[in-house]
This record gives C-alpha cells, sequence and structure tokens, in this order.
C-alpha cells in the first residue's frame, strides 16, 4: 500500500476515479490520501460538479432523426446492391478508395484472394462434361460471377442461372405466404413489392402481414410503395403498433403526400389520446405543409387540447 | 445471456457477408442509436451527424465482406464511425468553421431537436440556467482536440471504457486515459466556477 502519493498523482487518479476506471488497490490509495488532504478533497468536489455539469449538455439524438438515417441507408444500400448485382463478382470484391489505410490493405488483398478462391469451389456439380459449355443457353443466365482463363486458352466461367418456376395456392398456405412477404422487401423492384401487398392486404388481421406492411411504411424508400402499405394498413389503424408506427411516419416521412394521407388516418380514427395529441402540437410546431399544419389545428381543436401547453 | 447475444451477432455478421439484407438490418439496429448518439454529441449537428451515420455504414456495408473477427464488431464499427467524425472535427477546424451552437439547415422537415429539447421543464429560470451551461460546456467542448475530444466523449456520454477506446481509436489505453486526464483539465479550466 502506498501511502506516499503526492498530490500531482492522486488528482489524476480522481479523473478516473470518476469513471470507475480504477483497480481495487487504486481506489484504496487515493481513499486514504483523500481523507487526509484538504485540496485533493477539494479537487475530487470539484470533478463531481464538472461531471454533473457536463450529463446537462448530453444529447439524446431524437427518434425522428434516427428513423431519416436508417431510411437513408436503406435507401442507399438498395441502389448499391442493385447496381452490383449487374457488376462482375470480381469488381464487387475491390474496396472503396481512401478508406483503407495502407497498413489495412495486405489485408484487403487477403480477403480478395479468399473469396475468389471460395468462388472457384462453388462451381456446381454440372460442370461434367457436356455440362454448362455443352447446355447453358444465355437466357438462362443472370449474371457472371468469375472468369478464370488458364494457360491452354480456354476461359472457366461461373455463373448464376435463372430458373424460373410456378407457384399457385392459396394466400394461406405457408409457402405462398413467406413468398409474398419476401416480395414485399424485393430491392430491385418496387411494381413488385406493391403487388405483393395488394395481395397480403387481404390477411392484414396477421402479425407477420402488418409487421411486414409497416416495415415497408417505414423504411421502403419509393413513396409508392409507402403509400400502398398505407392504405393496407388502414384496417388497422387503431392498433397500438401501428398507430405508433403511424406518428413515427407522421414526423419522419419525406413525402408531403405520405405524411398527408398519414395524418388523415391518425384523426380520422382518433380516440382519446394523449400521445397523439402531443405529435400534433409538435406538428403545429415544425410542419412546412399547410394542410397538414391546418388538419392538425382542426384535431387538437377537437380535441380540446391547448395549442399553447406541451 | 451475454454469450447469446454473441451469438447472435455473428451469426448477423456471417449471414450479412453472405449478402443477406435483413441480417445486415438488423446488425445495424443493434448499434446504431449508439453511432448517431456519438456523432451527434460530438458534431452537435444533427445534418453532420446524419451524414457520419450514412457514411459509417456504408463503409461497413462494403467492408463488412473484409470483417474476420479478429476484433469485436462494435469496437470495428465505432473505430470507422470515430474516424469519420475525427475527420469532420478536423475538416471545421481548417475552415474554421468552428460552432459552439447547433447548426440548422431549415428545411422541410426540422429534425433538428433533440429529445432533450422536448423534456418540457416548465421552470424558465431552470431552463435559461441549462441552456447557458449547456452553451459554456459547447464553447468547453469545442476547445478540446479532436482527438482528445472524442476519447472525452466516448468515455463520458457513450461510456466507453479506456481500454475500448484505445481499441477503437488504434491507440494503446495508456494514451486514452492521458487524453482524457488532458480533456478533463481543459473543461475545468474553462468552465471555471460554473462546473
Ligand atoms: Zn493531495
Amino acid at each position: 500500500m502506498n501511502t506516499n502519493l503526492k498530490c500531482e498523482d492522486c488528482q489524476e487518479l480522481l479523473v478516473l476515479e470518476a469513471y470507475g476506471e480504477l483497480s481495487v488497490e487504486q481506489k484504496e490509495t487515493v481513499e486514504a490520501h483523500v481523507a487526509a488532504c484538504v485540496g485533493c478533497h477539494e479537487e475530487r468536489t470539484a470533478l463531481a460538479r464538472l461531471h454533473a455539469a457536463v450529463d446537462v449538455a448530453a444529447i439524446e439524438p431524437s427518434l425522428e432523426l434516427l428513423s431519416a438515417c436508417r431510411q437513408d441507408l436503406y435507401r442507399e444500400v438498395a441502389e448499391i446492391s442493385a447496381a452490383t448485382r449487374a457488376m462482375p463478382f470480381w469488381r464487387r470484391m475491390l474496396p472503396e478508395g481512401g478508406f483503407w489505410s495502407m497498413a489495412a490493405k495486405p489485408a484487403m488483398a487477403m480477403a480478395l484472394f479468399a473469396a475468389g478462391f471460395a468462388g472457384a469451389r462453388l462451381v456446381p456439380a454440372s460442370g461434367t462434361p457436356g455440362g454448362p459449355a455443352a447446355g447453358a443457353t444465355m437466357s438462362a443466365v443472370r449474371n457472371v460471377r468469375y472468369i478464370e482463363p488458364s494457360a491452354d486458352g480456354k476461359v472457366r466461367i461461373v455463373y448464376d442461372e435463372v430458373r424460373q418456376r410456378e407457384l399457385t395456392g392459396r394466400v394461406d398456405d405457408q409457402g405462398v405466404r413467406e413468398m409474398l412477404l419476401t416480395a414485399t422487401r424485393d430491392p430491385e423492384d418496387p411494381g413488385l413489392r406493391v403487388d405483393s401487398m395488394e395481395v397480403l392486404r387481404r390477411r392484414v388481421e396477421h402479425e407477420d402481414v402488418r409487421t411486414a406492411l409497416v416495415r415497408a411504411l417505414e423504411t421502403d424508400g419509393n413513396e409508392g410503395v409507402r403509400l400502398k402499405a398505407l392504405e393496407a394498413l388502414k384496417p388497422f389503424a387503431g392498433h397500438p403498433a401501428v398507430r405508433t408506427a403511424l406518428t413515427r411516419v407522421l414526423v419522419a416521412d419525406k413525402s408531403a403526400t405520405v405524411r398527408t394521407q398519414t395524418i388523415d388516418l391518425l384523426v380520422n380514427t382518433r380516440r382519446d389520446e394523449p400521445e397523439l395529441a402531443g405529435v400534433l402540437q409538435e406538428l403545429m410546431r415544425r410542419e412546412e405543409n399547410s394542410y397538414i399544419r391546418q388538419r392538425s389545428q382542426t384535431a387538437l381543436k377537437a380535441m380540446n387540447a391547448s395549442l399553447e401547453t406541451f | 445471456m451475454q454469450a447469446r447475444e454473441l451469438f447472435d451477432e455473428s451469426s448477423l455478421i456471417r449471414a450479412a457477408q453472405h449478402g443477406d439484407h435483413e441480417a445486415f438490418a438488423s446488425l445495424i439496429r443493434l448499434y446504431d442509436q449508439n453511432v448517431l448518439r456519438i456523432a451527434m454529441n460530438l458534431l452537435r449537428s444533427p445534418d453532420e451527424a446524419r451524414d457520419v451515420y450514412q457514411e459509417a455504414f456504408l463503409r461497413v456495408y462494403r467492408n463488412l465482406h473484409s470483417f474476420r473477427f479478429d476484433c469485436r464488431f462494435d469496437t470495428w464499427l465505432y473505430r470507422i464511425a470515430t474516424n469519420i467524425c475525427l475527420d469532420h472535427l478536423r475538416k471545421r477546424k481548417v475552415r474554421k468553421e468552428e460552432s459552439a451552437v447547433v447548426e440548422t439547415r431549415g428545411g422541410a422537415l426540422n429534425l433538428l431537436e433533440s429529445v432533450e429539447e422536448h423534456r418540457a421543464d416548465n421552470n424558465p429560470q431552470r431552463r435559461l440556467l441549462a441552456s447557458e451551461l449547456r452553451q459554456r460546456i459547447n464553447r468547453a467542448l469545442a476547445g478540446l482536440t479532436p482527438r482528445e475530444r472524442i476519447v472525452f466523449e466516448l468515455r463520458h456520454y457513450q461510456g466507453l471504457r479506456l481500454r475500448a477506446i484505445g481499441e477503437a481509436l488504434g491507440t494503446t489505453e495508456e494514451a486514452a486515459k492521458n487524453c482524457l486526464f488532458r480533456a478533463t483539465q481543459k473543461m475545468r479550466a474553462a468552465l471555471g466556477d460554473h462546473a
């Protein structure tokens, strides 16, 4: 046990103590010193005041901001993945320029090599004599994944083959329903997403269907798809989870059309809801669309809520 | 509990590495609120925080295939995010645009307000004091070097251990400790009696 702790060293330890970063032994040393030293005792109090003050300045980002960030990201990722699908496999593996430091570059090269190697081993068993070279028709080739020229002038190509199949069944058949739910998330075709929702809306009483619709409403980058999801959710506008999602959309969606239809739906199905009143008052402050502001004002008056207090 | 979470996280990472967008989205949702909070507290600008969010997760998306599980995923993620924040802070310093107040871009929806502003405090006197103090602290934070600031924020607002901060910044625990010490000293000097 070190009882000869210098004030300077003690004060350094006090900074760490405030964050709970001291070992038990260090803590004992500090306690012993502070008990006997007025200066360090004051230092500890001052640090506690600093912490309390700094806590006041902490910012918790709003959920609207978070939701806007997520929408940005999903949109961008969907675009990238649609674009890279048309790109040869090896090009997709190239890192973007500038990000990787020099030190990280060898690791990148290794990753490229390993991926190429794995790709090569994924050649389907049909690569037997008379296999792809003879059998593949161009219409069946979706995209070429890997090209490997060899010394004897031949080229080895790994490609994806599209096989179209048909599935007919009732919406309630598990296979059909799963396929439809997958289609609501199709990264490339908004039309397909809308079509699947049009069928699924007849089963909106099922939770998995509602979850898919809410997800589309909150994250789909395409306005038409979001409107379709909103329309399909209408019969369940009073359902708590749906309602919460609707209030989030009302403040976060970029499209005035979506916000307008959302406020109509929320207001037309309102009951006595303090949460809704809060969101509407919030809208009065920041909504730029005059119809939406007017609509929330009318609803607020009807709800007898004061416009001033929050 | 912890083991289960770890298991779930690594299977999410593996699925996302194989192009599963749902898995990628779930993985992001584990940490994106933290990343946004870090960016928001460091940059004090919702617009910039939004840019950092986008840039950080796009880098994660593009480089996830190179993640080899040789460090924790969140350490890797925070390293990416804090590097981007550092770039933003340095650019600001160069442009001498450093501003202690939260900027606004205006625009269609005012996403700029933070939840904290909504925490209604009905006492105007107390509200004024809090807002004055907040401005002083913002100015004090602006007086730190970008690195000191990141260490201070990660430790204070994010609650990361010094060792994790060192890892995220690609440095040692000792270096992070020194940064935290200097940052605290500067903050105390800048805030004086107000702290
Ligand atoms: Zn002392």
